[in-house]
């Protein structure tokens, strides 16, 4: 009896032993099919960690947004709220974006949500890739210096983009940011974040190199360029539009720079610069690179998806039309110069109310032939696909003739994806135009004016290259899509240089209009007026005359003093608590 | 206001050439899908009575040394929602055999299982069927002139897909499953009242997804492109039990019966998905299967979705004295592969004591007391419901997320690293200590039975996944022990059974009540903590903070319309919202101006209390049962109001925005004016909230039980037929579909984000046993 005891006490032991060894095993479960944060800490994880970076420069890439909230593109923040754009479509499409048309900001919007989670996951992701390169010993000297160089890059525009959407934003560094400690980034906004955004492009452009062996990667003129946007947007007072002048004299040797440096040059056709065919080219100092293929599209312009026209072979959605006072504003007079002060007493002729099929008679004044490629019209060949009427339109009654034309892929580069309207058209961030333009207005405020007026007819001349122009295209009978070029000027174009700025403010008004001209429906207006201090009465009085035409905007209102930024996500600052206190501090204007 | 004829053309007159039918096209370059208006009642289009067939057959039987039973099912459902529905056919089999004298006795249980759920519908979705059919336009019909599906391509109609055409288009989608689940066991007496067990379990299941995308050009955000998507999942579990057992009782009076216990369960689940655009044709037997779509268009996937292991060892021991004094202790270490090795195992104690007063010798002679029991039970119980990964950060690396091309390539980007969920390697067990004490009874001849209970249990090291600042990125959170939580409640059931007219009229009354408060004791990170829940379109509509409920409502409130604007201008200004006919909001925190800072707890998700009523009334070969239950004073978010009663979206309105709209000539109205820029009435607020209050009558059923003189003649041993009807009402002033809310997760309790209503039933049934 007691050996019998003795055997099944040995077996239980024996059993018991077994389990306890195989358990460690057994109970360890590690993830499957998922990189863990050590497998990332090699040259290959750092360079795949900064290309992750790079991956919400477009705004994409962000779980639970529309792609359209966080576009890099900034049709709706820059382009819808400025003078240059209606929201388009009808009435109803995106309440959201009729609010922001109409400065009715509201902090609990998704699109204001998602442009701050989108650009505050891009900081995140390059504050990681700082932290995994500290512990990554493989990475030769050169190549960290250039990943720390390209990362600060990153780190400086998604700040610069946060810094134009909010008075008060955050501003991250990696001392900051640590990835396994979620309450690590809970820290205070304060005033502007401009030094530290400057110190980013300051560290990139120091060890960037002049070129770079993969086109998408930031070269030291691009950070250059970049540095030098910051001071532009320091360049004015936002409210009274009172000059700088030390950080428009910081701005101007970098530009001089730039320019010195004879890498870049104007392209000889203005519309190069928006078309698939172009990509990366002379004229590029950065772009954000976009590609599309049968097989996956998670790569592509998705953000302006919806800013399509709303006809075949497009059919979605029909957003972000431009309004007449940018049409207005390409008229020329007969020296082939802007009407700077009455371009918007009368409007350049449209089609509102007749339908395609009605005869139409065309405006016949003279015209800066930008307008044909930065507005889709009535009569005009649109790009390559068919001639502009108001078939193309969605409710022209709410919102206008117009389409918008620029960031639209030619025929070649639509319709490679699942979605046609996805195209790998870059966004020229960064171009040459841009800092011959910023130049210019730092020579008016701290230089020569005759300087000024050289370079600005630069572009101008750029512009007037007959070459360039939208050529005459008439309907042939078989389909919609059916249509003949003819060698000759789809209008009547007429463009030529200025031949003196006769004093600063005239200057002053040129270079800006000139700007407006050049980067119409780029996304950059409303962030243009916000940096010339100017927002307030450029805004009212386009919102008074354009109420005549678009009725809905009755009821807007500009507020001074609030309306120059957005407000802080609601939701952001609720989770930012801390200890049952919120971090974060919305903006004044808005609480 | 008159209606027009068209409503693609926009506004379209009879008669003109816009409409001519000729013009008509819904082809690639040419979309002119001309379209009638229509008044159209989208939950009637979508929805139908549908049958439900369900037969079980079976047999059972055995010898002295083995027993079996076997059955086989059916069970098929058309869904109450059209165009989808649901098979299922079963096998079963039950055996048992015994040898060595009875010593050994070896079992088992299987049920194989084939199951396909056909058609697309999901639950609480905004474009689902339900929430199409309060959103979408009813001047839009289903078919356009042509007879394809109309779309809202009209002005001012709306961005919703016609939920019909969603419905119909998803109809060939199948979900197929053959699921194999049971166990077999082993049993041997050792020696007398010593037995060994074993028993190995298995719940696997392998699934084949098709899920077809047909064209939708007639949508306003819709194309030509069609696409198939095939998925394959596989899953087990296995559950291995070992557990040695002992029982036996000394003298008369002493009985002692105790258990250990070994117990290891393992789960896993793969997926694996592809999918094909570009199909020339949309017919099932084409667009159904990869191979015919282009092969250029083609995407997949593949990863873990379960991935982990439980060990647990436990002990349990029974003592009673004269059947008068009952003792229970059970001790149990449990280890989850959830944790990590550090906190990886956990222990947790519990007891119990029970006294059957009625065998005292002072209640021996109470004659109406038949049983009584008093118990008290202490005992601690843990909680791993977390994420199988839950200590890791990981990163994921595709082209969505981390795809870039660097090298300037319009094709092809170059792919790399995105963190994709953040780790938390401290969590550890949660711990619930409950308290509960208890009184069963039978009294009155055994016609009364009382349970009652009075519990109090408390959670440590609570789990909750925090809602993560956003500066971290989107990465998913984990759960984090944040916190104390307590629970305590009553629960009390009486059931009265008699009989009269000397045993024909049988009939018993049974009624339940439950009730709990639940609290937040302490948030970890500090005093003032605030979680903020759930917020879809919304702020967040919840708030879990130390000394509320979890996941309280969280808003303005509202106190009533401003009958006037002098009424208006003299309330604390919230921005340029206060006018005639808006809200009147509080203003919590008394600074004269109303912000977001005016938010505050509005609510609670939590019912007062549950209660259900039974009641069966038999008469000779007549049995009628009656079973309903409800809920009395939890508050539910009502977010279909959010879409139905302000201009969020264009599409369908409900009746309140157009009938009990405050105007000058309305001063009694309970909505707010309509204003198309008014972006502040439909924030979360106590507008939104309705009690949820009901009550359902679930089940009546009616049954016919032959006689059994009858039912042998003609070879059977019973035969019974019955009449019964599920969900038959309920009464409630809950204005949605269903005051019914099952969300599951912590944060969405209570939120109706389109639920589908329950449907009635009625059904005949017929039981045969021979």
């Amino acid at each position: 009896m007691k050996t019998k005891i003795v055997k099944y006490g040995l077996a239980a032991t024996a059993l018991l032993a077994s389990v306890t060894a195989c358990n460690d095993e057994f109970l360890t479960r590690e993830p499957q099919g998922q990189y863990s944060p050590a497998a990332l800490k090699s040259a290959g994880g750092v360079e795949g960690l900064l290309l992750g970076a790079y991956g919400m420069v477009d705004g994409r890439g962000l779980d639970g947004q529309a792609d359209w909230e966080n576009d890099i593109q900034n049709w709706v923040f820059g382009g819808v709220a400025s003078d240059d754009a209606y929201k388009g479509t009808d009435s109803g499409d995106q309440p959201e974006e009729s609010f922001i048309e109409k400065y009715d900001f509201q902090p609990n919007f998704s699109h204001i949500t998602n442009k701050w989670r989108g650009l505050y996951k891009g900081v995140a992701r390059t504050n990681d890739v700082l932290n995994t390169l500290k512990d990554v010993t493989t990475i030769p000297d050169s190549r960290r210096k250039q990943i720390v160089a390209e990362t600060r890059f990153l780190r400086g525009l998604f700040h610069f983009e946060a810094q134009k959407m909010w008075k008060n934003p955050l501003y991250i560094d990696e001392a900051t940011f640590q990835l396994d400690d979620l309450e690590s980034t809970k820290i205070p906004n304060g005033g502007p974040i401009w030094d530290k955004i400057e110190g980013d492009f300051k560290a990139a452009m120091a060890d960037l190199p002049e070129t770079q062996a993969e086109v998408g990667r930031p070269t030291k003129w691009a950070a250059m360029g970049f540095l030098a946007k910051a001071y532009m947007y320091q360049g004015w007072d936002v409210l009274t539009g009172a000059p700088n002048a030390a950080k428009l004299n910081a701005a101007k040797p970098l530009l001089e720079a730039i320019i010195a440096s004879g890498k870049f040059s104007l392209m000889p056709r203005f519309d190069q610069n928006f078309l698939v065919g172009f990509r990366n080219n002379a004229e590029s100092i950065w772009e954000v690179q976009y590609a599309v293929s049968s097989a996956a599209d998670g790569a592509a312009d998705a953000g302006v998806g919806l800013a399509h026209p709303y006809i075949d072979p497009w059919g979605c959605c029909g957003f972000y039309q431009p309004s007449q006072n940018l049409v207005n504003a390409f008229k020329t007079d007969a020296n082939g110069l802007p009407l700077l002060d009455t371009f918007n007493e009368s409007d350049v002729k449209n089609d509102q109310g007749l339908k395609y099929t009605e005869a139409f008679v065309p405006y016949a004044g003279n015209l800066d032939p930008r307008l044909d490629h930065t507005v889709g019209r009535r009569g005009i060949l649109f790009k390559d696909f068919k001639i502009h009427g108001s078939d193309f339109i969605r409710d022209q009654t709410y919102a206008g003739p117009y389409s918008p034309k620029k960031h639209i892929a030619e025929r070649a580069g639509f319709g490679i994806g699942g979605w046609g309207n996805l195209s790998s058209n870059n966004y020229r961030i960064m171009r040459y135009d841009m800092i011959l333009l910023w130049l210019a207005e730092v020579e008016v405020e701290v230089g020569s004016l005759e300087k000024a007026k050289d370079l600005v007819n630069q572009v101008r001349a750029r512009a007037a290259n007959p070459a360039g122009f939208v050529k005459k295209a008439v309907q042939g009978p078989a389909s919609r899509d059916d249509y003949t070029v003819l060698d000759e000027p789809a209008a009547n174009y007429v463009i030529k240089p200025y031949t003196s700025f006769t004093d600063k403010a005239m200057a002053r008004k040129a270079v800006r209009f000139e700007t407006r001209l050049e980067f119409g429906m780029e996304g950059h207006r409303f962030f243009d007026l916000q940096r010339w201090g100017v927002q307030s009465p450029v805004l009212k009085a386009y919102l008074a005359e354009e109420q005549t035409k678009r009725v809905y905007l009755k009821d807007a209102k500009f507020d001074q003093g609030k309306n120059e930024f957005y407000p802080i996500p609601q939701t952001a600052i609720d989770r930012s608590y801390k200890a049952g206190e919120p971090t974060l501090t919305q903006d004044p204007a808005y609480k | 206001m008159t209606i027009p004829d068209y409503v693609f053309p926009s506004a379209g007159k009879e008669g003109t050439p816009e409409v001519n039918p000729e013009r008509y096209s819904l082809r690639p370059g040419n979309i002119y899908a001309i379209t009638k208006s229509a008044d159209t009642d989208w939950w009637k289009e979508q929805t139908q009575s549908a049958p439900i067939q369900n037969y079980q057959v079976g047999a059972t039987g055995g010898t002295e040394n083995g027993r079996y039973a076997i059955s086989l099912g059916y069970f098929s459902q058309d869904g109450v929602v059209k165009f989808i529905g649901y098979d299922r056919y079963t096998i079963r089999a039950n055996t048992e055999f015994a040898g060595l004298n009875k010593k050994l006795r070896i079992g088992e249980n299987l049920s194989v299982s084939f199951d396909n759920r056909k058609g697309g519908f999901g639950n609480n979705q905004e474009q689902n069927a339900v929430s199409g059919s309060y959103k979408h336009h009813p001047l839009l019909p289903v078919y356009d002139i042509a007879g394809n599906f109309a779309g809202s391509r009209g002005l001012n109609l709306g961005n919703n897909s016609n939920p019909y055409a969603t419905l119909s288009r998803q109809q060939d989608n199948r979900t197929m499953r053959l699921r194999i689940f049971g166990n077999v066991y082993g049993e041997y007496d050792i020696i007398p009242n010593l037995t060994v067990k074993t028993s190995l379990g298995i719940d696997g299941s392998s699934q084949r997804g098709r899920y077809i995308g047909r064209a939708n050009p007639e949508y306003v955000e819709g194309s030509f492109n069609n696409g198939s998507t095939s998925t394959d999942e596989y899953f087990y579990q296995w559950v291995w039990t070992n557990t040695l057992s002992y029982s036996k009782q000394f003298g008369t009076d002493h009985q002692f019966d105790a258990y250990v216990g070994t117990e290891a369960i393992r789960e896993f689940k793969e997926v694996f998905g592809a999918s094909r655009n570009g199909y020339a044709f949309e017919i099932p037997s084409i667009i159904s299967y990869l191979s015919l779509g282009d092969a250029t268009k083609a995407s997949n996937y593949g990863g873990v979705d379960r991935d982990y292991t439980l060990f647990s060892l436990f002990g349990k021991a029974n003592y009673s004295y004269k059947d008068r004094y009952l003792f229970q202790a059970i001790l149990r270490n449990d280890a989850s592969s959830r944790f990590l090795s550090a906190s990886r195992s956990a222990t947790f104690p519990a007891f119990s004591v029970g006294w059957r007063v009625s065998e005292e010798g002072f209640l021996k002679g109470v004659s109406w007391i038949n049983d009584m029991k008093l118990r008290y039970g202490w005992g601690q119980t843990g909680n791993q419901k977390i994420g199988d990964y839950n200590a890791y950060t990981t990163y994921r690396s595709d082209i969505f997320h981390a795809g870039y091309p660097i090298d300037g390539s319009g094709s092809q980007p170059t792919i790399g690293y995105d963190a994709a969920s953040l780790g938390n390697p401290n969590a550890k067990w949660e711990t619930t200590t409950s308290n509960n004490l208890g009184l069963d009874a039978t009294l009155f001849n055994s016609a009364l039975t009382v349970e009652l209970d009075f519990w109090n249990r408390r959670t440590n090291d609570m789990l909750f996944s925090i809602p993560l600042t956003y500066t971290v990125g989107d990465a998913s959170a984990p759960s984090f022990n944040v916190g104390e939580m307590n629970n305590k409640g009553i629960d009390l059931g009486l059931n009265y059974r008699n009989s009269l007219m000397g045993g024909d009229l049988r009939y018993s009354i049974g009624a339940n009540y439950s009730m709990y408060r639940n609290k937040v004791i302490r948030l970890t990170e500090s005093e003032n903590t605030k979680y903020f829940g759930y917020g879809s379109r919304t702020d967040a509509v919840t708030l879990t903070q130390a000394g509320l409920p979890l996941s309280s409502y969280y808003g303005l409130t509202v106190l009533g319309i401003f009958q006037s604007d002098d009424e208006a201008n003299a309330w604390a200004p919230y921005g340029t919202y206060n006018k005639a006919g808006k809200f009147k909001i509080a203003d919590i925190n008394n600074d004269g101006v109303i912000n977001s800072d005016d938010r505050g707890i509005i609510g609670n998700p939590h019912p007062k209390f549950n209660y259900g009523v039974n009641l069966n009334v038999g008469y000779k070969a007549f049995d009628l049962t009656v079973f309903g239950n409800g809920v009395v004073g939890n508050d539910i978010f009502n977010y279909t109001r959010f879409f139905a009663d302000f201009n969020t979206f264009q599409g369908n309105r409900s009746k309140r925005a157009l009938y009990e709209a405050w105007q000058p000539s309305n001063p009694g109205g309970t909505t707010p004016i309509p204003d198309a820029n008014d972006q502040i009435s439909s924030r979360p607020s106590t507008y939104l909230l309705e009690k949820g209050t009901y009550f359902r009558l679930k089940n009546v059923q009616l049954t016919y039980t032959l006689p059994r003189t009858l039912t042998n003649k003609i070879g059977f041993s019973n035969l019974q037929v019955y009449l019964q009807g599920q969900n038959m009402f309920t009464i409630t002033k809950y204005t949605g579909l269903n005051p019914e809310i099952q969300t599951g997760a912590d944060n969405t309790l209570g939120f109706d984000g389109g639920y589908m209503p329950v449907s009635r039933n009625f059904l005949v049934g017929l039981n045969v046993s021979f």
